[in-house]
């Protein structure tokens, strides 16, 4: 029983160092890659490696959502729209000057100090235990009750956010043809 | 909970959302300032969930959800900006796009 | 899917994990030869038929050719992502199989043997998710092979598969309603205590269908490898066993697409009389014969005759269908 439970917790630890390197590599790949395309699919393997840590907490269907929504179609816009701009989108790397680059890093180095501090200071006692969740806890059931009962405003608005970008996106793309063709 | 507690998922955020920011910065590429701006939207979700796992509380889940749908409307109008721009030979670099400035 | 829990060590998991990719395998493969000596039968000729009697060793052949092919890669194609791409696409299509139930549970020696590998209380949505991970091994591919043939086909690919993915999606909401989950192994165990979806749910039935060979690059909508249109597409710049992974991958969807076919509208493994399994693989059969049957007779579509069709006729088509099912099982 203790070491059936013990490999269980093994396996869930190395599962979370993998995904947390990966998570990590990524991310600064993300940021430090020269090329759009390879930062938008170092981006796609951040979003998986999220999608796995969502799994280490329970909540299955945002681990699902997040694979079929984010890495499977707003990463594949990216993907489109880097390939289509082909050579336009290599901007120079960063700010000519040397000294904005070096606030900046240290600007947000600064900030992740004290959101860790915090977060050490606050670890020992509020952040120890994790309350028991229920057999339902993050199951489609769970969440579509919530967003159809608790918070419905937030579905509503949602879905007329995803109007307004979908309609705003066929705006934006058609303007240029009307200048084309007076072109 | 089995493995680390939600202390370590909030570090991993952390140094998400951080370096995001950097990105944000120092970038020069409108694609990557996207890219990075959407690290950053990612790891707010990481957190959102961690959390709605030490309360055992959906509702952060709800959340995560409408931040997604956010991010995605946000990227659809970026993109749609991005390209427009190209048509029209804008230089996609966002130290040169300065007319709004001051 | 039960509220008993099953005895099934980790053991019988792996051994099945085992014989069920096997089988497959062999179903992709062999779905080949069917598909040549069928278009052969209706084109009035008979298809292969030298490679061992009756051309059973066909598939065989060809294996050996792909193999000892010479890899010839261009001097301008990114390297890792040249070759892990096909990786990617047969990837995710091959994984979908896991999901996928073929027949009920059987007590053989005490322990509990399911006719599935993995019941996940979101299967569906899994499928979808896997799925939506295939489009990376074509974009990446034809982007990464660096010929502007390979780049305008694997656009072509991707807009076409991911706006038929929508309809795909939508269209099962109605089975989704009427079983009240979105377990797979729940779906199919419904129809078979009630009655077969493709009954109630045609509409969504046709919709999938049609959506479904859209989004597998099927005839009619084999557009983007069209030989005469643009070389051969994402696969312009690929050759031996790397273009047969990515053939591997076309045909394991086709596979998959049917057998999600089979459990969501057509009871799964149910039926009178023959064990589970017989039963699946007759219907798989039949709804394979049904997609070869369509490649060998309709025209193709073009390109924005297709795009104009599933945005404009299926997309309505699904929600409209979604929001029916909707109203009469709240109602009801």
């Amino acid at each position: 029983m203790i070491l059936a439970s013990l490999a269980g917790d093994v396996l869930v630890w190395v599962v979370w160092v993998v995904a947390a390197i990966a998570l990590l590599a990524s991310g600064f790949a993300v940021v430090l890659f020269r090329n759009p395309f390879h930062s938008a699919l170092a981006l796609i393997l951040n979003l998986g490696s999220l999608a796995v840590l969502y799994l280490l907490l329970s909540a299955e269907f945002v681990a699902a959502a997040q694979v079929l929504v984010y890495a499977g179609a707003v990463m594949v816009m990216f993907l489109f729209v880097i390939a289509y701009l082909g050579g336009r989108a290599d901007a120079p790397w960063a700010s000519s000057q040397a000294a904005v680059r070096v606030a900046a890093v240290v600007t947000c180095v600064v900030l992740l100090a004290e959101v860790v501090l915090v977060i050490a200071l606050d670890a020992r006692d509020g952040l120890s235990s994790a309350a028991e969740i229920t057999e339902g806890f993050g199951s489609p059931r769970e969440l579509g009750r919530l967003f159809l009962g608790d918070n419905l405003l937030a579905f509503e608005v949602s879905s007329l956010v995803l109007l307004i970008g979908a309609v705003g996106g066929v705006i934006l793309g058609a303007t240029v043809r009307r200048g084309e063709v007076e072109e | 909970m089995l493995g680390p507690t939600v202390a370590a998922y909030l570090v991993l955020s952390a140094i998400l959302f951080a370096t995001g920011a950097a990105g944000v910065l120092i970038r020069r590429s409108p694609l990557i300032v996207l890219l990075a701006l959407e690290l950053m939207l990612n790891a707010g979700n990481l957190a959102l969930i961690a959390f709605a796992r030490q309360h055992a509380d959906s509702g952060g889940q709800v959340f995560a959800l409408a931040v997604m749908v956010v991010a995605a409307t946000e990227v659809v109008v970026g993109l749609g900006l991005i390209v427009a721009m190209s048509r029209k030979k804008v230089e996609l670099d966002v130290d040169a796009l300065t007319e709004l400035e001051g | 899917m039960d509220g008993t829990a099953l005895n099934q060590p980790w053991w019988i998991d792996l051994l099945k994990a085992a014989v069920v990719i096997n089988v497959f395998l062999g179903v992709v493969a062999y779905a080949t030869l069917i598909e040549r000596k069928l278009l052969g039968r209706m084109q009035l000729r008979y298809g292969p038929n030298r490679a061992g009697p009756f051309g059973l060793l066909q598939p065989i052949a060809d294996l050996v050719k792909m193999v000892r092919k010479e890899a010839f890669a261009p001097a301008a194609a990114a390297d890792l992502l040249y070759i892990v791409s096909p990786l990617v696409a047969a990837f995710t299509a091959l994984t979908s199989f896991a999901l996928i139930p073929w027949g009920p549970v059987w007590s053989i020696g005490g322990y509990d043997v399911t006719g599935w590998v993995a019941d996940v209380p979101i299967g569906l949505i899994l499928l979808f998710a896997l799925g939506s991970l295939g489009i990376y091994g074509f974009i990446v591919g034809g982007w990464a092979s660096g010929s502007k043939y390979s780049l305008l086909g694997t656009m072509r690919t991707c807009a076409q598969m991911v706006s038929y993915e929508v309809s795909l999606a939508l269209s099962v909401l109605g089975v989704v309603l009427m079983a009240g989950s979105l377990s797979l192994v729940d779906i199919a165990v419904r129809q078979q205590e009630t009655v077969w979806f493709a009954g109630p749910q045609f509409i969504g039935f046709l919709v999938f269908f049609v959506a479904g060979v859209a989004e597998t690059n099927r005839a009619p909508f084999d557009l983007p490898e069209a030989e005469s249109e643009l070389v051969a597409g994402y696969l312009t710049e690929y050759s031996g066993m790397r273009w047969g992974l990515f053939q591997l991958a076309e045909y394991a969807n086709v596979v998959m697409l049917s057998g999600l076919t089979v459990t969501l509208f057509f009871g799964g493994w149910g039926g009178p009389g023959l064990p589970g399994p017989i039963w699946f693989a007759i219907k798989l059969a039949c709804v394979l014969f049904v997609m070869i049957w369509i490649r060998a007779t309709l025209p193709r579509l073009r390109y924005d005759q297709l795009m104009r069709f599933g945005w404009k006729v299926l997309l309505p088509v699904a929600t409209l269908n979604a929001l029916v099912t909707a109203i009469l099982v709240v109602a009801v």
